[in-house]
């Protein structure tokens, strides 16, 4: 019996992390979830939204919650910090405050019940999938894989209240879970510059070089992320810090070890290709 | 320099701001954690302390011509981790606002465009157009001529390994969308 | 301490707590666990085979986890009395029955494993609580690594370490590797002054302690260079003021303003990410040791010991005083003294300074056969009282008390507890209880009197 879960992308998923929403697919079909995605999603709202009018974001926020409401999703899965965060904050505004909470239902449309309950992809894998659920559809173990896990700033986003603040643990969790060797790093959550990369690649840059020379002075073999901004900016900044370590989405690393194919796990997407290292290491 | 004269009221500001957020700068203690652990502070002509003790003393002149707020990504690196549970990275996000409505040009200028013209694109298409957008940013800010090769190279590797979305997604129901954007407050408390 | 266990005048309970108080000043009843130590004091010599012999290790609460100590053990050299003490969960013999090497060795057969606790009763005139602090623990500042970076450590561990007799004979060392620290970072406010995690009040003792140890470390190691992340810098003491400067000019200490955000472990090194205010630069050091200064806080059964001896206390857990600026060292029992930090941090001069207060304070009860009481105090007419103990219940001195009268049960104030705040009389339905001096025909007598002679005025 297939356990049915929404599902809000994200928009970068359409585009420059099309790698990640591809492989969270094929990884939680593989272990029983069968995703859907909000009908006629639209963006959260992402920074811009916040920075330049703060019910911006919230407001676009709680259609999605509403599509998916509508929907009869009772629970929305989401990978993108910035999509969860600000699908929390919607979440936490019409629950909570009662005048924002008419004003939406007024303009926008009214929620039946409850929202649906929004969920990181950490949270689910950690939480609900566990370690037997992790385990089960395991047939290669990342064994000898040094990974070093790199949340950036997503434990800390607004209303989010998951695992460690200032030591999160729940990538580290799962990876240990697929047999790879976690390396502990204190720069794991560590800000990557983020949406900067566009009108600041000077700034981004940096970051990014500071984070990638730390990962390979730790003797990281791969790095491993939940964040499209995150990925981008590690992976597209190696030629500058003067590195050459794989950057990859968390459900890329768990598809491998579940023997997922290549490119359904779309692993020569990332600018630095992972897959003769796994060639090497007996991954693939 | 800061001239506080007769029937000056340098409350003022941060009065206006918890008036309008519900964070209250007073509380500022001036430890200097946020300063700190804030990983833009290299790039800042404030640092973020300075920030809050310039709101306290409502010196806007030096707040609004200030590139900090700006280059604020909202990481919250410093609001986890202040003593007084002072929400800096909404403080930041509000003196773009106030910015803004008390017609402070911003002084970082491909900044704003950034958040325009994403705001711009989701507007249009009910989802950010990538390579729309960032086309659209560039034309606005001429931010690639300067760096032409760099960008070009980027964008072709992307484009060889198909992380590039050549068509916009329409979502349907964009007349909701357009909503959000007419009727979005600025603040939210 | 040796002198005070020597003194005649002196009975030295160690190793008990009290258990329960009865009585008021002058004539207190306490009831005191006197703990199993599972030896014989009247027979050990203090030769210290036993320890020697003893084959379970266990981290050393004294010397803070930096080194070792057995299961039998003597908590520190200079201890009084100077007997060991079995810690019953790691002794092999208590847990398992295994074991008993140090009953084998000991040349007075002072080792008694049938032990058992005692429970004894004293009867004192006075009481005086002095029962310390204890230190904030920093593990709940993940962005210290606290706990988990082996380099980070806490200002008493560094203490310890300075000492000659401690655990690194004097040497600054680094935990991870032993090797001597050339790079020393301290952190001020490491839990003080902080309303999110920590506690909101200054330690008081930390900017002192800090400078203390900066010339202490460079005293110890000439080729240490010692930095200070500081908010503000609390030096109001006889020399404090010189003494922080002697600490920066003289031993070389850089002081930074501004609180350290995060700090990073990276193989051996430290690396610190702070910011100092003053010259508006984030500042970054590679350290081969972080030092925390931690927070004073009460101890943990401090609330607990509260209520048996009847003390109030504040949010924290500090014992409140019966008047913050008059009455420093009375609490609100009479009879009942508090001294030290059980009260609020102080350091060593202020301590010394109260506890001597609070021994004058008993000395001045002692010295006479009676108490002098103020007259206006409660009391209560056994033939109005209904027994019904409103004002019992309203009494924040613990002052009334019930009694058998013509086969009723009633209230009855005891005179020498009564600070005649009124409570009582005020919560009395019948009217049985009254402040002498101060009844309510005396109060309604004297504002008649007011408003006739202003009528007569007008």
């Amino acid at each position: 019996m297939r356990e049915r879960l929404g599902y809000y992308p994200g928009c970068s998923a359409e585009g420059t992390s099309k790698d990640f929403d591809a492989s969270l697919r094929e990884v939680l079909f593989r272990m029983g979830v069968s995703l859907q995605e909000i009908p006629d999603w639209n963006c959260c709202g992402a920074s811009p939204g916040h920075v330049l009018r703060e019910e911006l974001g919230a407001a676009l926020s709680y259609l999605n919650l509403l599509k998916a409401n509508r929907a009869a999703l009772g629970e929305v899965l989401v990978a993108c910090p910035s999509c969860y965060s600000n699908l929390l904050k919607a979440r936490h505004l019409c629950m909570e405050d009662p005048e924002i909470a008419l004003r939406w239902s007024e303009l926008y449309g009214a929620m039946e019940g409850d929202p649906p309950v929004v969920r990181h992809l950490l949270e689910y894998l950690v939480e609900q999938m566990g370690e037997k659920g992790i385990k089960a559809p395991l047939r290669r173990p990342l064994e000898g894989l040094k990974v070093v896990p790199y949340y950036g700033c997503l434990n800390r986003l607004p209303y989010v209240e998951m695992d460690d603040k200032e030591n999160p643990v729940f990538m580290d969790q799962v990876l240990s879970w697929l047999g790879a060797e976690v390396i502990d790093w204190s720069y794991k959550n560590n800000c990557c510059g983020a949406g900067l990369s566009v009108p600041r690649s000077e700034v981004t840059r940096e970051l990014a070089a500071r984070l990638l020379q730390a990962a390979r002075d730790h003797g990281a073999e791969v790095i491993s992320v939940v964040c499209p901004l995150c990925q981008f900016n590690l992976d597209s900044q190696q030629g500058y810090a003067g590195t050459d370590i794989p950057v990859l989405y968390l459900p890329q690393l768990i598809g491998v070890a579940f023997s997922l194919r290549e490119d359904d796990l779309c692993l020569s997407m990332p600018l630095v290709e992972p897959t003769s290292l796994f060639r090497a290491k007996g991954l693939l | 320099m800061l001239r506080i004269a007769e029937g000056t009221r340098v409350r003022d500001l941060s009065e206006e701001l918890k008036e309008l957020t519900g964070e209250d700068v007073s509380k500022c203690i001036q430890c200097g954690k946020c300063s700190a652990g804030c990983a833009l502070s290299p790039f800042m002509d404030l640092l973020p302390h300075q920030v809050m003790k310039l709101v306290q003393l409502g010196h806007q002149q030096r707040l609004f011509t200030s590139s900090t707020p700006w280059l604020c990504v909202s990481c919250e690196a410093c609001t986890s981790r202040c003593p007084e549970s002072i929400d800096i990275a909404k403080v930041m996000d509000s003196l773009r606002k106030l910015c803004l409505e008390k017609g402070y040009p911003p002084k970082e200028k491909d900044l704003y465009a950034f958040n325009t013209t994403f705001l711009d694109s989701v507007r249009k298409h009910g989802r950010v157009y990538e390579l729309g957008f960032t086309m659209q940013f560039n034309l606005a800010t001429g931010k690639a001529l300067r760096h032409l090769g760099e960008t070009l190279s980027l964008a072709l590797s992307l484009w060889r390994r198909g992380r590039i979305g050549l068509v916009p997604h329409e979502v349907y129901d964009k007349g909701t969308v357009q909503k959000a954007f007419e009727t979005a407050e600025r603040f939210v408390k | 301490m040796t002198e005070s266990s020597q003194e005649p005048n002196i009975e030295l309970l160690t190793y008990s707590e009290v258990v329960e108080v009865r009585g008021f000043v002058g004539n207190f009843e306490v009831q005191i666990r006197k703990k199993p130590r599972y030896v014989d004091e009247s027979k050990c010599t203090g030769c210290g085979t036993c320890i020697e012999k003893c084959p379970s290790k266990v981290p050393s609460e004294f010397e803070l986890g930096l080194t070792v100590r057995r299961a039998i053990y003597v908590p520190f050299a200079q201890a009084v009395p100077n007997v060991p003490v079995i810690d019953p969960e790691h002794c092999r013999k208590l847990t398992q029955d295994k074991c008993g090497a140090c009953a084998k060795v000991c040349p007075t057969g002072a080792i008694d494993y049938e032990q058992q606790e005692e429970i004894i009763t004293r009867k004192v005139g006075a009481i005086v609580v002095a029962t310390g602090y204890s230190l904030f623990d920093p593990v709940l500042y993940g962005e210290y690594g606290a706990g988990r970076f082996k380099n980070v450590i806490t200002s008493l561990q560094l203490e310890r370490m300075l000492e000659s007799n401690g655990p690194t004979g004097g040497k600054v060392l680094r935990p991870s590797d032993g090797q001597e620290a050339k790079t020393i970072v301290f952190l001020q406010c490491v839990g003080s002054r902080d309303e999110q995690k920590g506690i909101p009040y200054c330690s008081k003792i930390c900017c002192m302690y800090t400078a203390k140890h900066c010339i202490l470390v460079k005293d110890h190691h000439p080729d240490a260079q010692c930095y200070v992340f500081y908010i503000d810098i609390r030096a109001g003491g006889k020399g404090y003021e010189e003494f922080v400067k002697k600490a920066q000019r003289e031993a070389g200490a850089v002081y930074l303003r501004g609180r350290v955000s995060k700090l990073y472990q990276v193989g051996d090194k430290v690396i610190v990410e702070g910011v100092d205010t003053l010259s508006g630069e984030k500042v970054e050091i590679e350290a081969d040791l972080v030092v925390l200064a931690v927070a004073m806080i009460p101890n943990p059964d401090a609330k607990e010991l509260a209520k048996v001896l009847n003390i109030p206390f504040d949010d924290y857990g500090f014992y409140t005083e019966a008047h913050p600026k008059l009455q420093p060292v009375e609490s609100a029992t009479r009879g009942l003294y508090i001294a030290g930090c059980c009260q609020f941090p102080r350091d060593i001069p202020d301590s010394v300074a109260s506890g001597s207060a609070a021994a004058a304070k008993v000395c001045n009860i002692f010295s006479r056969d009676e108490l002098v009481v103020e007259p206006r105090i409660s009391s209560i007419d056994p033939e109005e009282c209904t027994g019904c103990l409103a004002c019992l219940e309203v009494c924040p001195y613990g002052a009334i008390v019930t009694e058998e009268y013509q086969g009723r049960v009633i209230a009855k104030v005891i005179e020498t507890l009564c600070q005649g705040c009124g409570n009582c009389a005020a919560s009395c339905r019948t009217g049985a209880c009254t402040i002498r001096g101060f009844t309510e025909e005396q109060i309604l007598a004297q504002i008649e009197e007011v408003f006739e002679r202003r009528a007569k005025v007008a």
